[in-house]
């Protein structure tokens, strides 16, 4: 909690001292640079795409950038009664409501308990729009989609409908749009 | 500060002259100035009788303040005379504060004359014309004033009573909240309009059945009525049986009579009823209307404070700022007026400090030394727009991403990686986990986390255009009067519900002794009539939270919606509030129970339920199951029911495995008819969920293949398909399937409920 709110203290420092400033400061802005010059030189030709990558029962995922509208902090989710259990609950953020759906229940995948730092990734495209549980967000990164194998005989499960490929580390490209088109997520129950 | 600091409201007021604004913003203006005028008087009465510097000091310091406020007010008017008056004010309280003037009783009663005058100046109003405008005259003849007290400051008019009159506005409030719940009144009338309706059509139908049968009564009037009046009297004791076709005859004569005017009364009741209703509507309207419009209020009222802030702001940072406000006359909602002051003065101290260079910086940087602010209040339609802008620095990009890196909202990688309209966004953001922290320190994009979030609160949504060197705009929409409803929040196993105050019929606590069970149902009696009772948690399907059970008394809501009235039982009644709905978002359309979600004081996100759903639930929840087969209460059997999946889609078959199986289920699966045949054939099943379009031998051939096989007949067969044909489904049936469910989603409820009650 200290660190972060001197971390904030430091980054206003920054800014009032305009031009003055803190080591801390001008490391993260480096760092910030280099991670936005990292693309490899191949990226403007379309051979890569940028992802969102992101942690769920030990394994590794990732989603298209362009879908993702923010990644937050899962603070509390309440738990709605009577939805399917792949709909995790409801969370506020900035004062909207998001529905937040555990890909785990939806891919029958094991579940590890609560972990402290749970986060959640927006998704966005046209009006649709919902949060995805994520158990630890990596970072964003340049994709080269020669690499992606682009269907696996073994991944015979319901993952294999919302799959873009697999890296050659293994990594599950999942659609975000394909996740976000579904119907089959939409809850609608009529009386 | 020196008063030739002072450009920015007079020249934003200047660039206004829409008389209407004026006019109103003038009445507000008395209004404040009255109560100033009176706290000087009273404070110059304390100030004559405290005795001693120790006494006297704060009560000239109040005295100054409230001098000093009154002159900025009576600037933002224009009211020069005021303003200068307040001035002279100021600067005698200056001088007792220093102490570079002792207190005389020439001085206070100087003093004294000069607040007479003032409180002449503003009150010597003529309805619609603007005194402090006018009142130049009196301006010269302060001086005389001072030493004449009896000369008259202001034209000898007395102030005749104003139109405006103060309302505490909890008074105001509570007209609004007692206006808005004459709409459920409204809704039940409506209800009862339906319900006489249904009434006349009945009596039309019986009408109808009259006039169809009277052939039939005119042949027996003619075959027996006639036989004379004796026995067509239905009372006729001691007639033979003779005389019964014509007795029978009056009877029927009598009952056609009965019903006839039955329905004339019917008939006049349902149109006056409906006329009843027709004028209750319009003045429910009405009255909810002006109750609204009571509680509208211009942006003026809040804003009048800004330019001096401004300017305040400006000469303390050495910065030279024209300052323009337009749309104050705007009218809102005065609950959102009060939430959106604070956030709207954070976004102009923003500015200030952050956005608008210091001159010399600016003139090197090529722009005019003296920077530009305006706030422009606009409405859009059903929405409020409100534009901050400057010209100054724009949002520091570069401290938004470290900071947001630095709170953990964003990777570094992450923020690095967003491009600049995206990371001002990241503002929003820096105060997700500590917002209250973030309060604490002042930046440019800092804080606007909270702005962000106060604005969300009350329906609106902020948006940033920032040009880096050139300047920054935040645009906030907001509604022009709040959505709001008023709910009960409930806790029931450990969480928490609003309920629409509304369908509320009454609450009560009830004795667990007095729960009778009518037909293996719980009941209590309530004013005479007896009501279902269930527990809230049972309806949503819940397990029952820790205090199920114990000698304590139960807390029921009555819940009622139209004609149907239950009990339901719930944990606990926190209290009662004003909730703003909010939809549940795009992936939850329709959820069962449900009405929305709202924000509660705390932060909570709560589920607010939807009472006509909830009671429909609750009656057939009521008739499905008796007090030993309780939803959620164990199950008796211990058994582990075993299923057979049919589907040849991997993905659905996956899925249908999952979902079965983590509802307690043992889940083997067959990739076509055939091939699940042989499995049924080869070990026993409880039940088969089957697709129905398979290769080889679809779901129809698979069921009707098992009712033929006599081992097999009574097996329960659930045909799950894509089609939703009336056509297929009774094609399902006719092929001998227990149930027919349409997958049109992942919504497995309806599945676990049919495959519950088949096992």
């Amino acid at each position: 909690m200290n660190e972060q709110l001197n971390g904030i203290h430091d980054a206003v420092l920054t800014r009032a001292t305009a031009g003055m400033a803190t080591a801390a400061a001008d490391l993260l802005q480096a760092r910030a640079r280099k991670m936005a010059q990292e693309k490899p030189t191949a990226g403007t030709d379309g051979s890569t795409i940028e992802v969102l990558e992101f942690g769920l029962a030990d394994e590794t995922y990732a989603l298209e950038l362009t879908y993702v509208r923010e990644v937050g902090a899962l603070v509390e989710v309440t738990p709605l009664p009577g939805v399917p259990d792949f709909v995790l609950g409801i969370t506020c953020l900035h004062g909207q409501i998001i529905a937040v759906v555990d890909l785990r229940k939806l891919f029958g995948l094991p579940e590890r308990g609560l972990r402290d730092s749970r986060q959640v990734i927006v998704l966005q495209s046209a009006g649709w729009e919902f949060g995805i549980l994520a158990e630890r967000v990596t970072g964003v990164k340049w994709l080269p989609l020669a690499g992606l194998q682009l269907t696996l005989p073994t991944l015979t499960d319901v993952r294999a409908a919302y799959l873009s490929g697999i890296a050659p580390d293994g990594t599950v490209f999942l659609s975000a749009g394909k996740l976000l088109a579904d119907p089959r997520l939409v809850v609608r129950q009529e009386i | 500060m020196p008063e030739t600091e002072w450009r920015a409201g007079r020249a934003g007021m200047k660039t206004q002259p829409d008389a209407d604004f004026l006019k109103k913003l003038t009445a507000t203006f008395q209004v404040e100035a009255r109560e100033h005028v009176q706290s000087l008087g009273t404070g110059l009465l304390e100030l004559e009788k405290a005795s001693g510097p120790e006494a006297q000091l704060p009560i000239v310091e109040t005295l100054f303040r409230e001098a000093h406020s009154l002159k900025g007010a009576a600037r933002a008017v224009n009211a020069g005379e005021v303003e200068r008056l307040c001035h002279t004010l100021e600067a005698s309280f200056g001088e007792l504060k220093a102490g570079t003037r002792a207190l005389s009783a020439e001085s206070l009663d100087g003093l004294h004359r000069t607040v007479a005058a003032l409180g002449k100046l503003i009150d010597g109003d003529e309805p619609g014309a603007p005194v402090p405008f006018r009142a130049a005259e009196t301006a010269a003849t302060m001086a005389a004033a001072a030493a004449d007290p009896d000369a008259p400051t202001a034209p000898p008019v007395q102030a005749s009573a104003t139109d405006t009159v103060r309302i505490a506005s909890s008074k105001l409030d509570a007209i609004f909240v007692e206006a808005e719940e004459l709409l459920s009144v409204k809704l039940a009338q409506a209800e009862r309009g339906l319900e006489l309706r249904e009434l006349s059509g009945l009596v039309a139908d019986r009408d109808r059945f009259w006039a169809e049968s009277m052939p039939l009564v005119r042949a027996l009037r003619q075959q027996f009525g006639d036989s004379g009046d004796e026995p067509a009297r239905a009372d006729g004791g001691g007639a033979g049986t003779q005389g019964l076709p014509a007795r029978l005859v009056a009877l029927v004569d009598r009952e056609r009579e009965h019903a006839e005017a039955v329905s004339t009364r019917v008939a006049e009741l349902t149109r006056a009823t409906a006329s009843d209703r027709r004028t209750f509507e319009t003045l429910a309207n009405r009255l909810l209307e002006d109750a609204k419009k009571a509680l509208m209020l211009p942006f003026a009222t809040i804003l009048a404070g800004f330019p001096k802030m401004v300017r305040d702001l400006a000469s303390d940072a050495g910065k030279d700022v024209a300052f323009e406000m337009s749309g104050a006359d705007t009218d809102v909602d005065k609950r959102i007026l009060e939430k959106i002051r604070d956030p709207l003065l954070h976004l102009v101290r923003n500015s200030v400090d952050h956005g608008i260079e210091q001159p010399a910086e600016r003139t090197r940087l090529g722009k005019p030394p003296r920077g530009s602010m305006s706030l422009a209040v606009a409405q859009v339609g059903g929405k409020v727009e409100i534009r901050v802008s400057d010209d100054g620095a724009g949002f520091d990009l570069a401290g938004i991403r470290a900071a947001a890196v630095q709170a953990g909202v964003a990777t570094a990688s992450a923020a690095g990686a967003l491009k600049d309209q995206e990371a001002v966004r990241l503002a929003f953001r820096s105060g997700v986990t500590t917002s209250r922290k973030v309060t604490t320190v002042s930046g440019r994009g800092l804080g606007m986390a909270i702005v962000n979030e106060n604005v969300a609160k009350l329906g609106g949504t902020v948006s940033i255009e920032s040009t880096p060197g050139a300047g920054a705009t935040v645009r906030i929409v907001l509604p022009v009067s709040l959505a709001t409803l008023r709910g009960s929040l409930v806790r029931a196993a450990n969480r928490e519900f609003i309920i629409p105050t509304a369908h509320v019929a009454r609450v009560m606590r009830v004795a667990r002794s007095s729960v009778n069970k009518v037909e293996n149902r719980d009941s209590i009696c309530v004013d005479g009539s007896t009501l279902a009772l269930v527990r809230l948690t049972d309806v949503l399907g819940l397990p029952p939270g820790p205090s199920g059970g114990g000698p304590a008394p139960l807390t029921v809501l009555v819940l009622e919606h139209g004609q149907v009235r239950i009990g339901f039982s719930v944990d606990q009644v926190i209290g009662e509030q004003e909730v703003l709905a909010k939809p549940l978002g795009p992936l939850l359309p329709r959820v069962r129970n449900l009405a929305g979600a709202t924000v509660v004081g705390t932060g909570r996100v709560v589920p607010i339920l939807n009472v006509p759903d909830l009671l429909q639930a609750a009656v057939g929840f009521a008739r499905a199951t008796g007090p030993e087969s309780r939803p959620g209460a164990p199950a008796e059997e211990t058994r582990v029911k075993n299923l057979l999946v049919v589907d040849d889609s991997i993905t659905a078959r996956t899925l249908l495995q999952n979902i079965l199986e983590s509802a307690g289920y043992e889940v083997k699966t067959a990739p076509e008819g055939a091939a699940g045949y042989a499995a049924l054939l080869a070990e026993p099943f409880d039940l088969v969920v089957a697709d129905v379009e398979m290769p080889r031998m679809d779901g129809f051939e698979l069921t009707r293949r098992i009712r033929s096989e006599p081992k097999l007949a009574e097996l329960p067969v659930v045909l799950v398909t894509a089609r939703e044909a009336k056509e297929d489904r009774e094609r399902g049936i006719d092929a001998g399937a227990n149930a027919y469910i349409i997958k049109s989603s992942f919504d497995q409820t309806n599945l676990l409920e049919v495959i519950g009650k088949l096992v």
